[in-house]
């Protein structure tokens, strides 16, 4: 079908959509200075931060 | 148009008057015209819109004119020490800002890079409207359609911020291929510059220009695609002398619906370019906020209205033959 280059070109566009909204809860799980990788891994302490626990 | 719709608001009302006294029910003859007109069907049409008309003019037209205006009076300091925009009508701020090196770089810039993101935006999302259009089932479709529009459910500043985060100097790309010792030293040319600010525009801007497209291939008829491959013609020239003029209309408004914001930008140009790529906005915000100069800002941000409008109208003169067969 001819249709398989344009759907993997629209997967591939989703992804680039996607792409920054994957990440959002990736570093949520981030608990380093600076946002980048690899993830200093202390997951209680972003999620602790809103309800004052620091 | 109002005065359109006023004119048969009150042919309206007459014909009914003249109908009820030629059956003997109006006996009032005379009386001060304006009681007259507040039994007119007009003023009652007017009575009715007027709440909206009124909210209209105060939200819309008010702040508008209010920036027009500013832009033709002086900044000045008053007596007890404030900026403050003073009355004399000159054409002053409008003379500094069309003549200014500073004014007209910032404005190129910033057109080139919402033509950049226009092109790139329509370019990218021509073949996924495309596809959703015409190949997706079409019991699929609003599910694709979902799809595309989800990821902008979150805030437009935390995207723009998480497009920062990929593309930074300590980004996930750089910090990604450094731990896996592709590059020894951070990759410059990926942010900060026009083309990280192209990206992540275009990525902002990606469902504005899917849907119109998107809306005018569902229209066209299939099968004049199916006439003309029966004519002997390709698929590619099908497409490209059947679809594509047909989706021209559907272009266009992508086109303006990207273009007209993305000049006017600011947060974008702000986190993405980390302050080195200052676009028009950003200059306004600079001039009205932090340097308190009202009129200087007001005469950019009427400048920039006016190129803007300026350009758009020019790409529209120049695509009608299009959208002149569309309303047919």
């Amino acid at each position: 079908m001819k249709s398989s280059g344009l759907k993997y070109y629209t997967i591939a566009y989703l992804i680039f959509l996607y792409a920054p909204i994957i990440l959002l809860p990736v570093f949520a799980f981030n608990d380093n200075k600076i946002i980048a990788f690899p993830l200093k891994c202390g997951m209680t302490k972003p999620f602790g931060a809103p309800f004052g626990h620091r | 148009m109002w005065k359109k719709a006023f004119q048969i608001a009150t042919a309206c009302a007459k014909l009914r008057s003249t109908k009820s006294m030629a059956g003997g029910q109006l006996t009032m003859s005379g009386g001060a015209a304006p009681a007259r007109f507040s039994q007119t069907e007009a003023f009652k049409g007017l009575r009715l819109i007027s709440p909206t008309l009124l909210y209209c003019l105060i939200v819309m037209a008010a702040p508008l004119l209010t920036v027009v205006l500013y832009a033709f009076m002086t900044d000045t300091v008053s007596e007890t020490g404030q900026k403050i925009v003073a009355w004399p009508l000159t054409f002053e701020n409008m003379v500094t800002v069309w003549t200014g090196k500073v004014y007209q770089t910032i404005m190129a810039r910033s057109l080139m890079v919402s033509m950049l993101v226009t092109l790139a935006t329509v370019l990218l999302a021509f073949p996924v409207a495309y596809y959703v259009s015409f190949y997706v089932p079409a019991h699929r479709k609003s599910l694709w359609l979902f799809l595309i529009t989800i990821p902008f459910w979150t805030s437009y500043v935390v995207r723009v911020f998480l497009w920062k985060v990929i593309l930074g100097y300590n980004g996930v790309i750089n910090s990604g291929l450094l731990s896996t010792g592709i590059i020894s030293e951070p990759l410059q040319a990926i942010n900060y510059n026009v083309g990280a600010l192209v990206m992540t525009l275009a990525h902002a801007y990606a469902p504005f220009a899917i849907l119109p497209i998107f809306v005018v291939l569902e229209k066209i008829d299939r099968s004049l695609l199916e006439a003309g491959q029966d004519l002997g013609e390709s698929r590619i020239m099908t497409f490209l002398r059947v679809t594509l003029p047909l989706s021209v209309p559907g272009i266009i408004a992508a086109v303006l619906i990207v273009f007209i914001p993305t000049v006017g930008d600011y947060v974008t140009p702000d986190l993405i370019g980390g302050g080195k790529l200052p676009m028009i906005a950003n200059m306004i915000e600079v001039q009205m906020l932090k340097q308190n100069n009202r009129a200087l800002g007001s005469a950019i941000a009427v400048s920039a209205m006016l190129i803007v409008a300026a350009v758009s109208i020019i790409f529209v003169l120049l695509n009608r033959r299009y959208l002149k067969g569309a309303s047919r």
